[in-house]
């Protein structure tokens, strides 16, 4: 755990925010930024490695390296990563859920519950899984492939009757050229044996927690492949992904 | 360390509040004048309501007229200038505000980063224009407010042009992305405001490479409230061609 000394240290309006998704589509997956330094920005947050070696959960200041079979590993501190969302985490609003819902449904609870649309959320969802469907992407190598390649390369699991967390953020409109996409989650088990990705859930019972944000501080890589990549007009290709991941080009 | 992280000193650029916001008469926040020198000592914003506007420049904040430092603001931007040493650039021929742009567009490496220029010069003219200032409770802005705008051109005359790129993802964040955005005060500093136009005769550029984006939203109700996935495009050119106008 943090102590609360380093934790007084977070700037804790700040969401900090390492790269972006058109960065990762122009062939920015190798990481800049240590783990070291991540944990000086905050002890919760969610993102990945060089190469995309998995997912990363950041719950209490514990940082859980979810990858291969979708399950927990530990983390170097030495270890690179060319995207991730990182923050401290404190509960401004509570919501308790006690029927079945699916992701879809508890999207449109929060949304409706939450005081406006305007602003960024670090978002805890602890629950009580009927069923979860989580994913992580093996290790990419260069010469890296396009982005829909690799979507398609992820690798599911689905557990039932499963406690467990969701960890993430929830983004503006007005701000989805920076983050790109609106609702980014990732998952991991109570016991920590299992996470990733989020795909989609049906809970039974769960508390979702959000603390509301207003700071973006956003970090891009200095380098010559991130300095030539073209980020514009990336919008059909984050939709073709977003289908790819969310199983949504065979299911609908 | 990472030197990405030493960047609140450093690297970074801090944009607070953000045109959607101000176009949908978001014009106040919770940030005070007192407390912008942890975001900089160079750049240019003003007051909520756009009272009074003040730039920044090695590290002296002026003003057009005395602030109570309690005052909150609205659309600032401002970061800790640091030249990158290979970009000092003279500057030795006649250029306008829109030759300015292109030839600032040459010479960076990358749309994908934020830039801060300074350029100490003298000018053939310089032609501010002031936007119109408003009282609570704001208003939703309309194109009208911006023909509102009061004009001053200034002839003859030395000083320095204060300055920011910022690129296209940060376009709702600042309408005048992918353009030079210029601010001017004079070396009297009697004079200062946004610039529409110039004609620099000679003068000296230096630019800053920004590899950290910092956006600060309103905490208040005004920008709560506020419908900004409904911008009127009318308003967001409005805007873009003040900032932006011969480029």
């Amino acid at each position: 755990m943090i102590n609360n000394n380093e934790n007084a240290n977070f700037n804790k309006d700040t969401i900090f925010q390492v790269s972006t998704l058109e960065a990762l589509l122009t062939g920015s997956l190798d990481g800049f930024i240590s783990i070291k330094d991540l944990k000086t920005k905050g002890d919760f947050g969610i993102g990945g490695i060089t190469g995309l070696d998995g997912a990363m959960v950041v719950l209490d200041g514990e940082w859980y390296h979810c990858k291969d079979d979708c399950r927990v590993f530990s983390i170097d501190d030495n270890e690179m990563s060319p995207k991730f969302m990182i923050s401290s985490f404190n509960t401004d609003k509570r919501i308790d859920i006690n029927k079945k819902i699916n992701y879809e449904e508890i999207k449109e609870i929060i949304n409706s519950e939450r005081p406006t649309s305007n602003i960024m959320y670090a978002v805890k969802i602890e629950g009580k899984f009927d069923n979860i469907k989580f994913k992580v992407y093996p290790k990419q190598n260069k010469p890296y492939q396009i982005g829909t390649v690799i979507a398609k390369s992820k690798k599911e699991r689905t557990l039932e009757n499963v406690k467990g967390t969701l960890v993430g953020y929830i983004m503006p409109n007005h701000l989805l050229d920076i983050t790109s996409v609106e609702y980014h989650l990732h998952f991991v088990t109570d016991d920590k044996v299992y996470g990733g990705h989020l795909i989609d859930f049906q809970l039974s019972e769960a508390s979702v927690y959000l603390d509301y944000k207003h700071n973006l501080q956003l970090v891009v890589p200095q380098t010559e492949e991130y300095y030539k990549g073209d980020l514009c007009n990336r919008q059909y290709e984050i939709e073709e992904i977003s289908s790819i991941v969310y199983n949504k080009e065979k299911e609908i | 360390m990472n030197n990405y992280l030493q960047t609140k000193k450093t690297d970074t650029f801090t944009h607070i509040s953000t045109s959607v916001a101000f176009c949908q008469g978001v014009l106040d926040t919770n940030i005070k004048l007192e407390e912008i020198r942890q975001f900089g000592d160079f750049g240019f914003g003003s007051t909520a309501g756009l009272q009074e506007a003040f730039i920044m420049l090695d590290n002296e904040i002026y003003f057009s007229e005395q602030i109570d430092s309690n005052r909150t603001l609205n659309l600032s931007l401002l970061t800790f200038f640091k030249p990158n040493p290979n970009k000092h650039v003279a500057i030795n021929s006649h250029m306008n505000k829109k030759q300015l742009g292109e030839y600032f567009q040459s010479i960076i490496p990358t749309k994908n980063i934020t830039y801060a220029v300074r350029l100490d010069g003298s000018f053939e003219f310089v032609e501010l224009s002031r936007f119109p200032s408003f009282k609570k409770p704001y208003p939703k802005l309309t194109p009208e407010d911006i023909d509102r705008s009061k004009k001053t051109e200034l002839r003859n005359i030395t000083g320095t042009l204060v300055g920011f790129w910022l690129p296209d993802y940060a376009k709702k964040v600042n309408s005048g992305a992918n353009k030079l955005h210029l601010h001017f005060i004079s070396s009297d500093k009697k004079f200062f405001g946004h610039v529409t136009d110039c004609e620099i005769i000679n003068g000296n550029m230096a630019v800053d490479y920004k590899h950290s984006l910092n956006v600060v939203l309103p905490k208040n109700n005004d920008f709560y409230t506020a419908d900004l996935d409904n911008i009127d495009d009318r308003m967001v050119r409005g805007v873009s061609t003040w900032t932006q106008k011969d480029i």
